[in-house]
Parts: C-alpha cells; sequence; structure tokens
C-alpha cells in the first residue's frame, strides 16, 4: 500500500516535472535567429587590411548558408560546414567575434541531434573566442537544459543577461533552469519579465503555466495556456499542461484529445505519452485493452526519451501490475540513467524506493543495502513538532560536546624521562655547576641569589613548555612541601606534551619551515613527524640523519620534508645544513675562499657534491621507479574520459598538478656530478672541473659503490667523531636554557672561537656524547643544576661582553612564548591540535600502479573536503578571527598582521630570523588588540579563577597569581583593591589588563 | 671570553640603535646623506610603489601592437600626447599621460610568480641564504626615520612572502595594513573603556612593574618603557588619522574606487600627505592565463587600476605634492603576446611594462621598446635592478655605499642579478646613460656625475 500512496503523492509534481526535459528539445525551434548576430553591431572600428575584410565577407557568407542549412533541418550537413571556417588561422577581432558565432550554429546544430554534450562544448568554445558573445552563452545555457544541470544553466542564462540586456529567451529558459530546481516563484518572475520583454514569445506563457501548475495555481495557468494556444493552437506542450487541468477536472476524455493532438503535432512527445498512459492507468475502468494500451504508451515513450522519468513510470506501472521483476529492471535503468546526479530529490526516492519495494516482493535483497541507504537519504523531511526539533537540537549539542572533530586532532606520544637515571643527573648537574663556579672565581663574578618558588616554577614552564603555568599547575607547585619538587617538576614538563611544542617552535625557526615547503609539496606529515620525533625524544643524532637521509615521499617519509624546502638549490641546502647542524657557516666560500674562515671555494663544491646527485621529484619515463610510464597511459585514459570541454580544460591542470604532487620522490641520482663555476679562480682547479666528494673537517669518508652520497653525508655529519655536530647540538640547548651560548652565534663557529669556559664547554660536547644524543636527558641535567636556577641576570649586558653566568640571562618572551600564554590565560585546556596530515594524504596520495584517470582528478576536490572540514573543525576554536590555539598548532608561516609575527616570528625564510623586539604595532596589539580583550570576558580562564574566589583578597591574589605566578605586595593589593571596590568588575578588568601590560609579564627572569 | 667579532652583525646593529635612541627608533646613520639631500630641490621624497601582482600583461595596457595576429580584442587609444596611444581599458591614464613615463622594455628572466616578484622589489635573485630588503627599508636605511611612531614604510595587502626590510634590522620592516578599509589596526580602544580608565590602566601598570623595573635596569626593559609611552601618544595623535579612510568624504572614496586597490590608493595618498616615506599598493588579479578578455578579467582590472591611479596622480598634482613624489607601476613579468588555447596569456619575462610618474622624471613618453610582436626587446632593456637603481637616484640614495648583510656578503642598493655580474659595468653605463633620459634636464649632471663614479669604479 505505501508504494501506492507514493505514487500519487508524485504523479502531479511528476507530470509537471517531465515536461522541462522534452521541453529543452523544443525550444530551439523558438529561439529568433537574429539573435546570433546582436552583438556585432558593438564592434570596435576596423583595422583590417582588404584581403583580410574580402576573406571575411567570404566567410560571413558561408555562415549564412550553414545558418540556412540548419533551418532546412540538415544539422548533419551544418555541422561539417563549420569546419572549413574554423580552420581559418586568422585571429584578428573581426574572426574571432565570427568564429564565436560559427561555434553558436555549430552547438545549435549538435543541439538538434540530440548530442547536448557537444553543443555545451560548442557554445563553450563559442564563449572562449569571444566572452561577450551572448548567443553562445544562451546556447549554452539551452545545451545544460537538456542536460539538466540546472545550476550551469541559470550560470550561463545570467551571463547572456548581463550582455545582451534584455533578452527574453535567456529570462525565459532561466525561468525554465528555476522550474526545474523548483525555484517556481523564481520560475513564473523570469517567465513574467520574458512576457514583459516581448509579449509574442508564446513559450514563455506555456512556461509560466507549467509553473502556476506546480504552484497550484490553476486558474492562471489556465489563462496562460489560453494565450499560448490562441497564438498557437497546436502547441504541443501547452496542450499536455491543459491535459492535467482537464483531468484533475475530471474531464478525462477532453484531456485525452488534447494529447491526441499533442502526439499528432509532435509525434515524439515522450511527455504527452506519458501522461496519456497515466491517465489510462488512473481511469479505474482496468479493462485490458486499455491496460495494453498503457503498456504500449509507457513504452513508447521510453522510445522517444529513454530518461530517468520515463523509466521510472513504466517501472511504477509495471509495480503496480505486478510485474516485479520487470519493475526492478525498469528502476534499475532510471537510477542507472542519472548518472551525473542531476535529478531531484524526489524523482531518485520514488526510483529507489520502487526498487526496493519490488526487490522486497521479489525476496532478493542483493541491492537492499544500498536501496536502503538511498531511500533514507533521499526522503523528504516530513515537518516535525515543535517538542520533537528541541529534542533533536538538544541531541546536536551533546553531539558537540563529545565532539567527533577531536578525533582528526594530531596528538604526540611522549616518551617520559627515565625516575632511575635520576641520582646520575644531579652529579652531572653538580659537576656543571662546579665548572661554571670556577670561572665565577676566576672573573671574580658574584653569583645571583637562588630563585624564590614563584620565579622558578614560571620560568621552568616557560622554558620547557613554552607557556607560563595555569593558576593550579603554579598553587599546586608553591604548596608543595616536597624538598624534591623542583627536580620532580622539571621531569613533569619534560614528559609533557608542552616540551614537544615549545621545541617545535625552536627548531621549525633554525630549519626555516614552512607549510607549503615547495610548490608541490605541502609540510604537514613533515612537522608532525617532528613533533612526534621531540615527544618521543628520538635521540638528536637519528634525527638529524633521517633529515638528511631519508628518501621517498613526504608521506610516506615525511623526514624528506626538510630536503624538499629548497628544490634546485643544492649548493643553498648544504650551505644552510651546515650552518644550522654544525653551527658552521661555508657560505662565503660558494663565490670565492672564505674571507674570514679558512674555506676555499674548492671545499665548498667538495661539500656540496654530496648532495648534488638528490632529485626532489621523479617522472614516469624514471625507469628505476616505473617499469611502465604511468603518466603515458593516465594522459591516455583522460583524453578518453567524458567530460565537458571546458571541464577538461580545467582538469588538465588539476591532473597535471595532482602527478606532479604525486611524482615528488625525494632520491638521489648517484652519477650526478659537480662542477666548478666558469669563473673559478684559483690555482687548485681549473673552472668546470668534476668535484668529488670530500668532508671539510673530521674522518674522512668512504664512498661505497652504488650508495647515494646523500647518506655517507649524513652518517659522517651526525657521527660522534664529528667534531662540530655534538658541541653544536650542546650550545644550542645550553643558550635555551641560559639565555646566552657558551659559543655565540650558535650557528657559527670557527676554529678561533673560543668558548666563554672551554673546560665546561668540552664537558658539555662530552656529556651529549655521553647521553647518546638524548636531548631531554641534557635538559633535565642543566635544568637542575643550581646555575638556572638562579635568579636572572639583572644587569644591562652588552655585545661582546663576557658572561659568566651568575644566572640565566634576563630574556622577552618569544613571539610564541607571548602568544601561548595568553592562550594559557584564556581558556582552560586549549583543545585544538592541528588535523591529522594522514586524513589528507589518504586522498591526495597514490599509488601510480592502481590509479585510474578519473580518480586522479577526483583527488584534488576530495582533498579540499578534507580541508574544508579541517576548517570547520579549526573554526570552533576561532574568536575574533583568531585561532585560539598553542602556536605549534598554527600555519607556519602565519600572516605578516597576525600576533606572532608582530612579536617577532620569522616568516621562515632565513634561519632563526625571529626577534625579540619591540614595535608600537606590537604595543598596540597589547593594548587593544584582540587576544588582550579576550582576556576580560566572561569565562575566559582568568575570568573564572577570579570569580570562584569568595573575598575580594582571594580574587585579586588569584589575578596575581594567575597572570604572574605571584602574590601582590601590599602596596600592589591595596591599590588593586581600591580599584575593585570603586569599579566592581571593571575594576578586575583593569587590574587583569594592567597585569598583562607589565614587563614583568613579558620578560622572563 | 667573546669579542665584537663573536656577535652576529644583527644583533650588534639593532644593539647599537637601542643603545643611542632605544628600540624602534633608528639612528640617523647616513645623516649627512640625508642632509645632503635637502640642498637640492627636485629630489624626491616620497615613493608610491604600484605592484601588479600576477604579471601584468604588457600588450593590453601600455604596449600594444595594433594589427599584429597578437594583439586580441584590446584596441588602442589615443592619450594627452600626440602619437602615443595606450589601451582603450585606460582612458584616466591616457588622459593623463603627460605624467608618465611609461618603459616599454623591462625584462627578467625568471617567468615564476614568486622569483619575479623578489627580483622586482629587491634587484636581487632569491637564494635560501639571504634576504634582501625592498626598496622602502632602504630608504629608511640611508636617509633615517622620518616619523617617530611609526615605520616610515607601510605595504597595503602585501603578500606574505614580501622580502621586506631583509636582513636590516627588524625595526626597518614596513608596516602591513593587510585591508585599507580597516587601517592601522588595534588603535580602537573599546568602547567601555574611558580614557580616565585608560589613564588608570597605566597608572595601575607601572605600579605593578615598579619591582620588576627597577630591578632590572637594563635596555630591553627601557627600550618597552619607551615605546608604551609612544603608543599611548600615538593614540592621542593626529597621526593616527592618516590612517582612517572614514576621514575622507565619502564622493572621494567612491571616486578612488570601493575595491581594495582604490582605497589602498587613496590611503597611500593619505600617508605620503602625512608625512609617511614609502608605500607600497598591491593589486592582484594579472594572473589571466584563461578568457583574459572576459568583461570581468582585463576589462574590470584595467579599471580598477585606472580609476585609482587615475585619481591619485590628479590629486597629488592638484597638491603639488606629485613634483616630491614618485609613483611607480610595475610588474613581476609580462604576459604571452601568443593567445593560448584558452583565450589567455601566459608568463612572459622576456619583455614587460612598467610607469613612472612624478618627481622629476621626463614624462609624457615611451622609454624603451618591445618588438613589433611584443615578444622581446628591442631597444634599451631595462632590468629590475636598473629600474630600481632609478627609483633610487630619483630619492637620492647612494647607490654604491656597501651594506654587510648577516651571512657577511657586501650588499648595494644598486645590483645585478649575479649571473650578469660579469657584465655589469658596461651594461649598467648604456642603461645609465640611456636612462638618464628618463630625467629632465636639472638631473642630467648629476647621472653624468654618476656614470663617471660607475666607470672609475669598473675600472
Amino acid at each position: 500500500m505505501r508504494h501506492r500512496h507514493l505514487g500519487r503523492s508524485l504523479s502531479i509534481r511528476y507530470l509537471v516535472w517531465l515536461f522541462v526535459v522534452r521541453l529543452c528539445v523544443v525550444l530551439l525551434v523558438a529561439v529568433p535567429s537574429s539573435s546570433f548576430i546582436q552583438t556585432q553591431a558593438q564592434q570596435p572600428p576596423s583595422n583590417l587590411k582588404p584581403e583580410q575584410t574580402a576573406k571575411l565577407q567570404e566567410l560571413k557568407t558561408s555562415l549564412e548558408g550553414i545558418k540556412a542549412k540548419l533551418a532546412r533541418g540538415d544539422a548533419e550537413g551544418a555541422i561539417k560546414d563549420c569546419d572549413p571556417l574554423l580552420a581559418h588561422p586568422d585571429r584578428a577581432p573581426e574572426f574571432l567575434a565570427l568564429r564565436a558565432e560559427v561555434y553558436t550554429v555549430r552547438s545549435h546544430s549538435q543541439y538538434k541531434l540530440g548530442k547536448f554534450l557537444a553543443a555545451v562544448d560548442n557554445a563553450y568554445l563559442g564563449t572562449v573566442e569571444k566572452s561577450d558573445y551572448g548567443p553562445a552563452h544562451r546556447a549554452r545555457a539551452e545545451a545544460y537544459l537538456a542536460r539538466k544541470q540546472f545550476d550551469k544553466a541559470i550560470n550561463a542564462c545570467n551571463r547572456a543577461i548581463q550582455i545582451l540586456v534584455n533578452d527574453d529567451v535567456a529570462y525565459s529558459l532561466r525561468g525554465v533552469a528555476y522550474g526545474g530546481k523548483g525555484n517556481w516563484d523564481q520560475a513564473i518572475a523570469d517567465e513574467t519579465k520574458a512576457i514583459e520583454l516581448n509579449s509574442g514569445l508564446i513559450d514563455a506563457y506555456q512556461r509560466r503555466a507549467s509553473a502556476y501548475i506546480a504552484k497550484k495555481k490553476f486558474p492562471e495557468a489556465a489563462k496562460d495556456l489560453e494565450s499560448t494556444l490562441q497564438k498557437q493552437p497546436k502547441h504541443p506542450e501547452a496542450l499536455c499542461d491543459r491535459s492535467i487541468l482537464l483531468a484533475m477536472n475530471r474531464a478525462t476524455d477532453r484531456a485525452i484529445a488534447d494529447l491526441d493532438s499533442a502526439i499528432a503535432v509532435d509525434p515524439k512527445c515522450a511527455r504527452a505519452y506519458l501522461l496519456k498512459a497515466r491517465l489510462l492507468v488512473a481511469n479505474e475502468k482496468k479493462d485490458l485493452a486499455s491496460s495494453r494500451l498503457a503498456s504500449s504508451l509507457f513504452d513508447k515513450a521510453i522510445d522517444c526519451s529513454p530518461c530517468v522519468e520515463t523509466y521510472l513510470n513504466r517501472g511504477q506501472y509495471l509495480f503496480a501490475s505486478k510485474k516485479y521483476e520487470s519493475a526492478v529492471a525498469d528502476f534499475s535503468k532510471a537510477i542507472e540513467c542519472d548518472r551525473d546526479g542531476t535529478c531531484d530529490k524526489a524523482t531518485m526516492y520514488a526510483a529507489y524506493q520502487g526498487r526496493l519495494q519490488s526487490n522486497r516482493k521479489l525476496g532478493n535483497t542483493e541491492t537492499e543495502e544500498e536501496d536502503l541507504k538511498k531511500v533514507r537519504d533521499l526522503a523528504p523531511k516530513p515537518p516535525e513538532e515543535k517538542g520533537k526539533k528541541e529534542k533533536e537540537k538538544d541531541k546536536e549539542k551533546d553531539k558537540d560536546k563529545v565532539d567527533p572533530g577531536l578525533a582528526r586532532r594530531f596528538l604526540v606520544t611522549s616518551k617520559p624521562v627515565d625516575p632511575n637515571r635520576a641520582p646520575q643527573v644531579k652529579v652531572t648537574a653538580a659537576r656543571i655547576d662546579q665548572l661554571v663556579a670556577a670561572n665565577y672565581a676566576k672573573h671574580k663574578v658574584v653569583p645571583n641569589d637562588t630563585t624564590s618558588d614563584e620565579q622558578f616554577v614560571r620560568r621552568v614552564y616557560l622554558d620547557v613548555t613554552g607557556t607560563i603555568p595555569s593558576l593550579r599547575q603554579t598553587m599546586i607547585f608553591l604548596k608543595s612541601t616536597d624538598t624534591d619538587k623542583r627536580e620532580k617538576l622539571i621531569d613533569e614538563l619534560l614528559n609533557s606534551e608542552g616540551y614537544s611544542s615549545h621545541f617545535f617552535n625552536y627548531w621549525v625557526d633554525a630549519i626555516r619551515y614552512k607549510d607549503e615547503l615547495n610548490p608541490s609539496v605541502r609540510g604537514e606529515p613533515f612537522r608532525q613527524y617532528l613533533k612526534q620525533s621531540l615527544a618521543e625524544n628520538k635521540p638528536w643524532n637519528r634525527l638529524v640523519y633521517e633529515l638528511i637521509a631519508s628518501q621517498g615521499r613526504v608521506w610516506d617519509t615525511p623526514a624528506t620534508g626538510y630536503m624538499q624546502r629548497d628544490p634546485g638549490m643544492p649548493l643553498d641546502v648544504m650551505n644552510n645544513t651546515l650552518r644550522i647542524f654544525l653551527g658552521t657557516r661555508i657560505g662565503c666560500a660558494q663565490c670565492h675562499n672564505h674571507p674570514f674562515d679558512r674555506w676555499t671555494q674548492k671545499e665548498f663544491y667538495q661539500m656540496a657534491a654530496f648532495t648534488f646527485g638528490t632529485h626532489n621529484s621523479t617522472s614516469g619515463a624514471e625507469k628505476k621507479f616505473f617499469s611502465e610510464n604511468p603518466v603515458d597511459r593516465l594522459r591516455k585514459e583522460f583524453d578518453g574520459l567524458e567530460q565537458e570541454e571546458e571541464d577538461r580544460r580545467i582538469n588538465r591542470f588539476r591532473f597535471d598538478r595532482v602527478i606532479q604532487n604525486n611524482m615528488m620522490v625525494l632520491h638521489d641520482d648517484v652519477e650526478r656530478a659537480i662542477r666548478l663555476p666558469k669563473d673559478y679562480a684559483y690555482d687548485d682547479a681549473k673552472p668546470g672541473d668534476v668535484i668529488s666528494p670530500k668532508v671539510l673537517f673530521g674522518s674522512a669518508v668512504t664512498l661505497e659503490k652504488g650508495e647515494p652520497p646523500r647518506r655517507v653525508f649524513a652518517k659522517w655529519l651526525v657521527s660522534k667523531e664529528n667534531p662540530r655536530f655534538a658541541k653544536t647540538i650542546a650550545n644550542r640547548l645550553w643558550k635555551q636554557v641560559f639565555g646566552l651560548g657558551q659559543v655565540e652565534p650558535v650557528d657559527d663557529m670557527t676554529d678561533k672561537s673560543i668558548p666563554e669556559n672551554p673546560e665546561l664547554f668540552t664537558f658539555l660536547e662530552a656529556e651529549m656524547i655521553r647521553l647518546n644524543f638524548d636531548m631531554k636527558e641534557y635538559l633535565r641535567i642543566l635544568l637542575n643544576t643550581k646555575t638556572y636556577q638562579r635568579q636572572a641576570y639583572s644587569e644591562e649586558l652588552l655585545p661582546g661582553q663576557p658572561y659568566h653566568f651568575p644566572g640565566p640571562t634576563l630574556r622577552r618572551m618569544t613571539a610564541e612564548q607571548a602568544w601561548d600564554s595568553f592562550v594559557t590565560l584564556a581558556v582552560d585546556n586549549c583543545e585544538y591540535r592541528e588535523p591529522k596530515a594522514s586524513l589528507k594524504a589518504k586522498v591526495v596520495r597514490f599509488d601510480f600502479k592502481e590509479i585510474n584517470a578519473k580518480e586522479v582528478i577526483e583527488s584534488e576536490p576530495k582533498g579540499s573536503e578534507v580541508d574544508r572540514i579541517n576548517g570547520q573543525f579549526r573554526n570552533k576554536f576561532v574568536y575574533r578571527g583568531e585561532l585560539i590555539a598553542r602556536a605549534s598548532e598554527l600555519p607556519s608561516p602565519v600572516p605578516p598582521n597576525h600576533f606572532l609575527r608582530m612579536f617577532g616570528q620569522s616568516d621562515r625564510e632565513l634561519i632563526a630570523a625571529s626577534s625579540s623586539d619591540g614595535s608600537v604595532p606590537q604595543i598596540l596589539f597589547m593594548l587593544n588588540g584582540p587576544v588582550s580583550h579576550m582576556l576580560l570576558e566572561k569565562n575566559s580562564t582568568i575570568y573564572n579563577n577570579i570569580m570562584r574566589r569568595s573575598s575580594l583578597t582571594e580574587g585579586i591574589k588569584t589575578a596575581f597569581y594567575t597572570v604572574l605566578n605571584r602574590e601582590p605586595d601590599q602596596e600592589e593589593l591595596d591599590r588593586a583593591m581600591r580599584e575593585v571596590k570603586e569599579k566592581g568588575a571593571a575594576g578586575y578588568g583593569n587590574i587583569v589588563w594592567s597585569l598583562v601590560n607589565t614587563r614583568e609579564f613579558l620578560f622572563i627572569q | 671570553m667573546k669579542s665584537i667579532s663573536y656577535l652576529d652583525r644583527r644583533s650588534f646593529v639593532s644593539y647599537a640603535a637601542k643603545a643611542t635612541l632605544g628600540v624602534g627608533l633608528i639612528p640617523h646613520l647616513d645623516q649627512a646623506v640625508a642632509t645632503a639631500q635637502e640642498k637640492s630641490p627636485a629630489k624626491a621624497k616620497r615613493l608610491i610603489y604600484l605592484f601588479m601582482a600576477g604579471g601584468m600583461t604588457h600588450l593590453d595596457t601600455f604596449d600594444l601592437k595594433p594589427g599584429h595576429p597578437n594583439q586580441g580584442s584590446t584596441q588602442p587609444i589615443a592619450t594627452k600626447v600626440p602619437g602615443c596611444q595606450i589601451s582603450q581599458h585606460l582612458p584616466s591614464l591616457a588622459a593623463q599621460f603627460d605624467k608618465l613615463a611609461v618603459i616599454r622594455s623591462m625584462n627578467t628572466q625568471t617567468a615564476d610568480h614568486e622569483s619575479g616578484e623578489y627580483l622586482m622589489r629587491t634587484s636581487y635573485e632569491s637564494i635560501a641564504t639571504e634576504r634582501h630588503p625592498s626598496i622602502g627599508p632602504w630608504l629608511q636605511k640611508f636617509l633615517g626615520r622620518q616619523s617617530k611612531s611609526l615605520p616610515d614604510t607601510v605595504m597595503i595587502s602585501a603578500p606574505a612572502r614580501h622580502p621586506s626590510a631583509g636582513f636590516l634590522d627588524p625595526s626597518f620592516s614596513p608596516l602591513p595594513i593587510g585591508d585599507p578599509n580597516r587601517g592601522l589596526e588595534n588603535t580602537q580602544t573599546p568602547a567601555y573603556l574611558t580614557e580616565s580608565s585608560f589613564d588608570t590602566r597605566m597608572d595601575l601598570i607601572n605600579l605593578f612593574d615598579k619591582k620588576f623595573k627597577s630591578k632590572f635596569k637594563n635596555k630591553q626593559v627601557a627600550a618597552y618603557n619607551d615605546l608604551y609611552t609612544e603608543a599611548r601618544g600615538l593614540l592621542s595623535s593626529e597621526e593616527l588619522k592618516a590612517f582612517d579612510l572614514g576621514q575622507e568624504k565619502p564622493e572621494v572614496r567612491d571616486r578612488y574606487g570601493r575595491d581594495p586597490f582604490g582605497q589602498g590608493c587613496l590611503l597611500a595618498k593619505r600617508l605620503i600627505e602625512n608625512n609617511v616615506r614609502c608605500v607600497e599598493v598591491n593589486c592582484g588579479g594579472w594572473d589571466m592565463h584563461s578568457a583574459m578578455f572576459d568583461i570581468n578579467t582585463l576589462p574590470k582590472r584595467c579599471s580598477i587600476i585606472d580609476q585609482a591611479i587615475g585619481n591619485l596622480l590628479q590629486d597629488l598634482s592638484a597638491s603639488g605634492l606629485l613634483s616630491e613624489t614618485i609613483v611607480v607601476l610595475t610588474t613581476e613579468f609580462g604576459r604571452s603576446p601568443a593567445i593560448n588555447s584558452n583565450v589567455g596569456r601566459d608568463h612572459h619575462p622576456a619583455v614587460f611594462s612598467s610607469v613612472l610618474a612624478g618627481g622629476a622624471f621626463k614624462t609624457g613618453q615611451f622609454y624603451g621598446s618591445s618588438d613589433s610582436a611584443g615578444h622581446g626587446v628591442e631597444s634599451d632593456g631595462v632590468s629590475p635592478a636598473d629600474l630600481n637603481a632609478t627609483i633610487a637616484t630619483a630619492l637620492g640614495l647612494p647607490l654604491r655605499e656597501e651594506i654587510i648583510s648577516p651571512t657577511g656578503r657586501p650588499l648595494r642598493l644598486l645590483e645585478m642579478a649575479p649571473q650578469s655580474r660579469a657584465f655589469w659595468p658596461s651594461a649598467l653605463f648604456q642603461v645609465w646613460f640611456s636612462l638618464s633620459r628618463v630625467f629632465s634636464e636639472p638631473q642630467s649632471f648629476r647621472v653624468s656625475e654618476r656614470r663617471d663614479y660607475v666607470f672609475r669604479n669598473s675600472v
């Protein structure tokens, strides 16, 4: 019974729907041929040479001939005749205009033959020749209508209307398209406009009538049909429409008479056959003759137009006649016809529902799952009661609470430090203190006092996790009476996620990491690899080895991201690598012998020779990767795909891009040799000489046959024997903890560099090696020294002035520390993390052996879809346009007007280009920026902290503990209390705002 | 024990800056130069740099080839200067052609947007180990800072990859303005805050900071104290209004066009009037690979710049500022003369056009030419370095003065791309000499002086 109900509820809609398709085929007749040449008059004065003018005239004459041929109904002949015209090579504006017209005529011809895709393409080519040729846009709209691509049809109509201004046909076509989308009001408006512009446009009346029928405005419909039939008594579509009205008034015989005359005029009018068939079926006589007739009419309709509607109708008829197997076949056909998914929901719902029910009758479950899913997706939503709706809303809210988006996040897994090694840490820390103290004596330095717990907790959180502690974290530490509480806190922080975040910020600054590593490689897999490597405390030598020596694509071997940063710049890559990891600058020797250091240009080239054979991408022709060229195969497949010409052109770029992205395989060409530059000016070699790899210092390396020199270089670079590798990392981390390196700058050591404390530096290097480059353990030792736990140096530190570490230096927060501290003040447990790179890799990365051309093209929109969902997830954490998340979760680089950049975050173009200098815009940000104000709003963390306190004194103390991690002194407390007493909540606002604007907040003491 | 030589130069320079004038204020390193500048009245003082991002088609703007099959549907129109024609899409620039010197022989070798932009803005090829400054920071470097509270250079709608201050101290960095309609951000005090409560807050800051400040007497801390004073001053100063387009009448804003570039040009005018030295305004959308003659592509893009620049020149000239302001319109490359199968033009660095206006330029002329197909340079080729040197000269910068970058490279404002270095003296000589035609007479002696200097240098 359910099915009958369904059939009835759809039938009227159906009848209305059907006309759309058939209608389009008729349209062409109605297009006045004069519109072909409408824009000709606007052409600017001619610059043509006489022979060009003659040729133009000749082509114009042939075009007239083609048009005449088309009018006679010889569409195929017309198409053929267009070719010689288009073969003419002249591209002067006059010729371009003519070509546009020729394409338009060819589009019409294809249309007449029912080749709608070709019609779309030809019209498109017309617009390519001359983008403001209106008739081409209009012809394209018609063809789209025939293909039921209503949105595209509307766009094309809009362009036609824009150019041709008051074009009745374009308006009328747009009306049809809106009707197709179910927007009947707009359809009526457009048809009305068309009639207004040209009261002789008969089709517009009929179309408006159809729209009125759909809107159940029958008197208006009847009136329009009358006008149509008055002017053209045998208008088949109008007759069909009138039959609907007649049938509804139970004037079945007159309705059938109308349909018969429609069929007489247009024997291919599928709609008339269908209507007649349905009328007969509905006419409950049920005699054999009429059902036989109905059956043949359904067949006839399919003959005329094998489409979703005709099959669906017959399927429903067969179902009602209990011929379930045939019904299944028809429903399947209907579904198949909707390959492009352009059909409306209600129709497709009926088709799937029909197949589902028929199969159930047959006990056939083959397509059950698919059909059920579709039926559920497409089912019309019944209006719900209010209570129910609200319940649903609540459900959605609950959903939000356990946000499924959180599963998208990339989270690191940290490896904790070993508690059993604590005694050794103490011993080593003491040794370092001893060595530092030796220098105090030597240079008559008085060490600073030990930090208070308040100072310590703030500093150590910032130094290890990159943010100030939360109120809770502060209070737990301050209240603890444990004598080992500092050691324990250090361990806890090294084990936390914040460690990875903070050191990630440090390293991406050093290695100039960008999310767009190069135009074909996205960096997300790499940055997540880097975060995870830090969190799991991958030994530094292994991490660096992976960065330098890895091969493959970034999705599979994310460490390759490092080498993907500067494709085509082999010399610079070597230069930067030595600077970052060995603290050695050989850049000057790229062009000439180094003026201040001992490196020669030849030595530079010997070093560069190690990585010179490294390629950032491969190609389909590379035998090493592909036995058969996959790109050639995919190109062939691509050419065979059925798609619109315009899409084909866009897809070709997309296709190339996607292929290129997947070809970014970092690999080595062992044979590729580096040569000295042409202007090489020294005696030890000649310009153009081939240079073989040789290391700058340390133990010499031997190259095994077939082994990539890059790997040999990487091994040398990270080996314990390398005289500068351990030194550099020991020095860098020392500077991170104490504010100044043993050697400065940390990335420019020379043989002449004298460390601040040579004995100490030697010891640090040895420790780094003893620890097997365990960075957490090394930091753990440094943080446990008395030296670190002393107060910061309070005097002016002149550049170049020897500094013997009476304590760490005073430092302004880095941009990231400042931002992250604001985030800590604003939100509890900042939950945002960057989405997993694997989500996107899944859809954009492919195996050349398995992929086909269609999948190649589709992978890009699929990738964009992942981006879109990621964006939605991200937007949940956006406050006044700012994503509230740790700096390490934000894009790299952020835009230049972002808080982070204002505070000196690097643009990632140069090594360690971050800065901690102040500027006026920076202060403006602090004073008036959205982030400062966020703190003052309800439900910010600091707001909640304060509001939880019952007494005024407690409230103010809480404000101080939250922002500065210390208690207010009496004067501060008195002043603050007065402020709150006078101004209430606004007073608290003033206090919080003032606290974050203190130097004490921005500097790490 | 460390000594000054172990410091990286950047921290030294910035230290020196802070030590003398506080953070954010740059010492007048080259005061002598600046003083010398003032003596020559014809010297331009300000620069408006308009960058057409994406590669502006030369064949459809300033370098038409009527009658040639490459031309496509763009038609030439006559300009105010007899015999000079430009695109039909630039009517108001045509009417003011007497104010323009159009270079039709720009050329480079890079067809990549990013490298092309970098080369145009810095004269250098981009490399992974060095970041060169753009012209605004150079100006500030040589001439000293003009405004006390704001950077000398403002860039409007600039891309994130803009070379900006390059290796120079970050305090030379141009101030980025994303949306000209919003002006300088974070200057709006929230509504709930009255003037007196702002003062209260400043008092509170000082009280809460008292102990910290008395303990840490370090210059970086002191510099921040100064910055707060400066920012406070700025917020109540008139200077701030320069950034606020709301101060302009709606008619004026309409006149420039209500698109980002039109409003950017108007903002540039306001800033120039308020003593900002260099303003860069970017206009994207020139990367026309397909359907470029579509009404929404080339004609629209042209009408945006025509309206904005036309009004800018008119207003600057009416107020007399044009004589001391240089307006430059340039792009990273031109577009291929042959129209491709999608009716677009592709990247084409072999020849393209740029425009100079204002200052003491000899205007109302074309300089250099492309061949009949618009494909390559026919005469008087101009490289990005030449163009920048010309701009720099017009602004009175010392072209040959060496600045040592933090990586120890000696760099100059006037420089050729490294690969052509071997040829530069003679090439420079020709270019320099011939470019002098771009300048009007009173300037020519200075140019020849420099020519000698260059000549001596090359021997």
